[in-house]
């Protein structure tokens, strides 16, 4: 399923809520596209999974709205009144809206930690080594 | 399609080259745990073989190690299957040639006597699975798939040795996990398939052994129907998975002998329903080890990524709370995702990322499930964990916590909403004891199915015979973990080897 480019951009702003630029791993990550990671996850998830995705973006984009009372999109916030939303809502009273906070935390830790470089930046699997795979046994093809 | 007898050994990807066989003695649908062992048995028995698996096969050295790329290609459903119920609970299932077996950490247990001894009490089973039977097969199993512990200098990795110091001073019994290795670096890269080819999934032993002595492995294909005729297993249709040019092309091949399920405890009650089989509890008696983690941080560095993907594991409440505990080497993107909040101090966490260990406690739930085919999800799971469940799993997350303290951690991540998220000190752990019973409130994931073709005498309260023959069904076998009467309380694919190794040589030999 493919999410729009209005969605892409809403991902990225609310994935920076989550991790804003030039903190994680000493910034090494801060040159990847949260949103077009999103994008990629959707493309590629079964359909309940994007339509979660989609779900959960549009619901943290009006969570000023429906949350606090205030005529404002998430990025209409400043960036400590989104972290403060965020957090409101990872522990909201309501399950769905926890769920859909860990979906985009998770999809938002994956892009990041998920680049090359911050996996060898924590020493993940040897990484940093180096290191050679074996041949092929002989029963492949 | 070319018509080619099942009797050179062979793998193929059916999405390149298609299905290129069109009969065998036996179809064995799956190539996981129950799927390679059968086939591996049958065919050092002489019979002809085919085994249908729709995942693809993947090479040592195509293997990597990012989380959303390997889900993506190894496990179902992209990583993204869930059971609904109380909770949406995570499912994870390889889907590629070795299937589970190519993505787990091959850890080796043999059925507990006691389970085995209920097996044959409650539900009519000592004629199919014979103890001194079991025994040689696991026997053989184990020197074939090179079983040993993992080894401190060699395999063991820093959370290993924390877990076993933090389980000793918490007086739990524990041990070094015995797998099935031949030649392990510690690349802790089991999750993603070994690179080495040292962990022994199927893939790279049963079935090459199979392969060796003629049987055909073909990938991407993907079963749809077994063709049940007059009362008896003839044959399985399907379809072409995968991205290459066959892709989509329906096959059909014939079981001269019998068809054998072994696709998971999952896909095999819903392809047996799909085939029109009626059993009173197909689907039902789901069953699992649910689990999650609890992380510590250390003020020396963990690096849990080095070493056996899985290596210590504490026993001692095995049998009192009905929970094993195990030290895990979670992604540290899902690590990361564990950490409390949002924003810079969130952010900062992933600076402390080497410095964490992940233990899991997996719980033998009482829970039961149901397994049905849906059109919107393609299998549907109904699962909901239940309150006493819940508490086993809270006391066994206040035992880690305990062992980290007492390993050395400075703080512990607990992951229950309801409970604070952080503790720093042994003298919080009671916040456990007030951790809500709803499983909402805690990040559970499910492994180790069971259930759902369980096996039994009584045609009215199972789905296979004691030979694991579906009731009322010539020539169709199942022959995976579906076909468990009840939950085990250990990793469950040396059981299922051994089980299915008995069954398939009992069947060759008919």
């Amino acid at each position: 399923m493919e999410i729009t480019d209005t969605e892409a951009r809403w991902a990225e702003v609310i994935g920076r809520g989550f991790a804003p630029q030039g903190i994680v791993l000493g910034g090494i990550v801060d040159g990847a596209s949260i949103g077009e990671g999103v994008r990629d996850e959707a493309r590629q998830s079964p359909w309940y999974f994007a339509i979660g995705l989609r779900a959960a973006i549009l619901l943290v984009w009006l969570s000023p709205l429906w949350r606090l009372g205030r005529l404002h999109t998430f990025e209409g916030l400043p960036l400590d009144e989104r972290v403060a939303l965020l957090e409101l809502l990872m522990k909201s009273r309501v399950y769905p809206v926890r769920l859909a906070l860990m979906l985009l935390k998770l999809t938002v830790c994956m892009i990041l930690v998920g680049e090359e470089r911050a996996l060898r930046r924590v020493g993940a699997y040897h990484l940093s080594e180096g290191e050679t795979l074996v041949p092929l046994g002989k029963a492949q093809p | 399609m070319s018509v080619v007898a099942a009797r050179k050994g062979a793998f193929i990807d059916a999405s390149d080259e298609g299905v290129a066989v069109d009969e065998a003695d036996f179809v064995v649908v799956g190539s996981g745990a129950g799927g390679g062992a059968a086939a591996r048995a049958l065919a050092a028995a002489g019979q002809r073989v085919v085994v249908l698996e729709e995942g693809p096969f993947l090479r040592a050295a195509d293997l990597g190690y990012v989380n959303r790329r390997e889900m993506t290609r190894l496990f179902r459903n992209q990583g993204k299957m869930a059971a609904f119920g109380r909770a949406t609970t995570p499912i994870l299932q390889g889907r590629c040639v070795g299937g589970t077996t190519f993505v787990n950490s091959a850890i080796i247990w043999r059925l507990p006597e006691k389970v085995l001894a209920r097996w044959h009490a409650e539900h009519g089973l000592a004629d199919g699975l014979r103890a001194p039977e079991l025994d040689a097969a696991y026997a053989q199993i184990e020197e074939e798939m090179y079983v040993r512990p993992v080894e401190v200098g060699v395999n063991a990795g820093r959370q290993d040795l924390l877990m076993k110091a933090g389980a000793e001073k918490a007086g739990i019994v524990g041990q070094f996990l015995r797998r099935g290795e031949k030649g392990c670096q510690g690349s802790g890269r089991c999750l993603y398939g070994c690179p080495h080819e040292a962990k022994q999934s199927t893939a790279i032993n049963y079935l090459r052994r199979a392969v060796d002595d003629g049987a055909v492995v073909i990938a991407h294909a993907k079963v749809t129907r077994v063709d049940i005729s007059g009362g008896r297993a003839v044959g399985v249709h399907g379809v072409v998975d995968g991205a290459g040019p066959e892709r989509k092309q329906p096959f059909h091949i014939v079981a001269k002998r019998a068809v054998i399920v072994a696709a998971s405890a999952i896909q095999s009650p819903n392809l047996l329903h799909r085939s029109g089989v009626r059993a009173r509890h197909l689907g039902l008696h789901f069953m699992a080890h649910p689990g999650t983690t609890v992380m510590g941080l250390y003020p020396e560095r963990v690096d849990m990524w080095s070493g056996a993907s899985q290596g210590y594991e504490a026993l001692g409440l095995r049998d009192t709370v009905g929970v094993k505990l195990e030290s895990i080497n979670v992604p540290p993107e899902v690590v990361w995702a564990r950490f409390p909040g949002a924003g810079e101090k969130f952010a900062r966490y992933a600076d402390k990322l080497p410095y964490a260990a992940s233990w899991a406690v997996a719980v033998r739930a009482d829970a039961e499930g149901r397994i049905r085919p849906s059109w919107l999800f393609g299998d549907r799971v109904d699962y909901s964990l239940t309150d006493n469940d819940m508490r086993r799993v809270a006391e066994g997350m206040k035992r880690l916590a305990e062992m980290h303290f007492l390993a050395g951690a400075t703080e512990i991540v607990t992951g229950i909403y309801g409970i604070p998220d952080v503790l720093t000190s042994i003298d919080q752990i009671g916040e456990f004891d007030r951790a809500p019973t709803d499983p909402r409130c805690y990040s559970m994931v499910a492994t180790h199915l069971f259930g759902g073709c369980r096996a039994g005498r009584d045609p009215s309260t199972s789905v296979v015979d004691p030979q694991l023959k579906v009731h009322g069904v010539d020539g169709l076998y199942v022959m995976d973990a579906s076909i468990f009467p009840t939950n085990t309380g250990v990793n469950p694919q040396h059981s299922i080897m051994a089980i299915a190794t008995v069954a398939a040589r009992r069947l060759a030999a008919a």
